[in-house]
């Protein structure tokens, strides 16, 4: 029966040490890592919807010029409070309504459409609008809208914009 | 027992190099990210001013033709830029003569140039929107 030699240095394994140091390095870089990925991923999320919203905003208030430009009278009321109204356009004045643009209080969008309610009408766009506040002077023939919407990570946008009729 | 090359692992240099390179890939990454993010702000203002200025031009609409704030060659004083409440920079017009070729004359249209300026963030822009009319 042979003599046991001792183990070389390379066959020893890891010491309970060297384990644990190990484990604590590698749950800081992971702990980092998945950090620095949450982090980016809240960044890009919200920058990306915010993006989104401006450009939807944009969308609702070309929309609303062009079509103010199509007509020859306006409408506004408000509906259901101060901060919010509703846009009723007319080719001119005494005819009937020819596209209408409101807030509606059950999705907090604002909706677009031939008649107020319509069953072909339904919201423009999907970011939920703070305010949507409407001019139409008698006076002015023109129709000032000022809106500010509110991304899905909470930014909001505000857009103004100035139509005149030309109808 | 000699080992072989490719059961040595790595040596310390190998493994600094490689975290380095790694630390410098993901700054990149996130600098890319607070770029766009940036952007993203700056693009904000620059609709907003957009906006102001496609408005100004519908505004100008409904003003007489012969109203001395279209005449060839006024500048308009600058007015306030405001977004959410504070005011940014400045909004004004030109109106400068234009030479369209199909019709007689040689100032025979307008060109109304409304140009928004604003500063944010250090960063000085603007944008400028015309248009041209019949005077």
């Amino acid at each position: 029966m042979g003599a046991v030699t001792p183990k070389r240095r390379s066959e020893s394994g890891l010491t309970l040490t060297e384990v644990t140091v190990v484990m604590i390095i590698g749950t800081m870089i992971m702990a980092g890592l998945v950090g620095f990925y949450l982090a980016s991923q809240g960044l890009w999320l919200d920058a990306s919807t915010q993006a989104i919203t401006q450009r939807e905003a944009s969308l609702v208030a070309s929309t609303i010029r062009d079509k103010v430009r199509a007509s020859g009278y306006a409408e506004s009321f408000w509906v259901p409070d101060s901060l919010h109204q509703q846009l009723v356009l007319y080719a001119k004045k005494g005819d009937p309504p020819s596209y209408c643009f409101w807030w509606d209080p059950s999705d907090s969008l604002i909706h677009a459409g031939p008649s107020i309610g319509a069953a072909s009408s339904g919201p423009m766009v999907s970011s939920l609008a703070e305010r949507f506040q409407v001019s139409a002077s008698t006076l002015k023939p023109a129709v000032r809208v000022d809106l500010r919407l509110r991304s899905a990570t909470g930014s909001t946008v505000e857009v103004g914009t100035l139509a005149v009729f030309m109808n | 027992m000699s080992l072989n090359l490719n059961e040595r692992g790595f040596s310390l240099m190998e493994a600094l190099t490689g975290a380095t390179i790694s630390v410098i890939a993901v700054l990149g990454l996130a600098y890319s990210f607070g770029v766009g993010r940036g952007l993203v702000n700056r693009y904000e203002v620059a609709r907003a001013a957009l906006g102001e200025a496609q408005s100004q031009l519908e505004a100008l609409q409904l003003a007489p033709r012969s109203d001395p704030t279209l005449a060839f060659g006024y500048v308009s004083p600058p007015t306030p830029f405001i977004y959410e409440g504070a005011s940014l920079g400045t909004s004004s017009w030109r109106v400068l003569p234009y030479d369209e070729p199909s019709l007689p004359g040689t100032r025979n249209l307008k060109r109304v140039v409304v140009t928004v300026r604003w500063t944010s963030s250090a960063l000085s822009d603007s944008v400028s929107l015309e248009r041209l009319w019949v005077p």
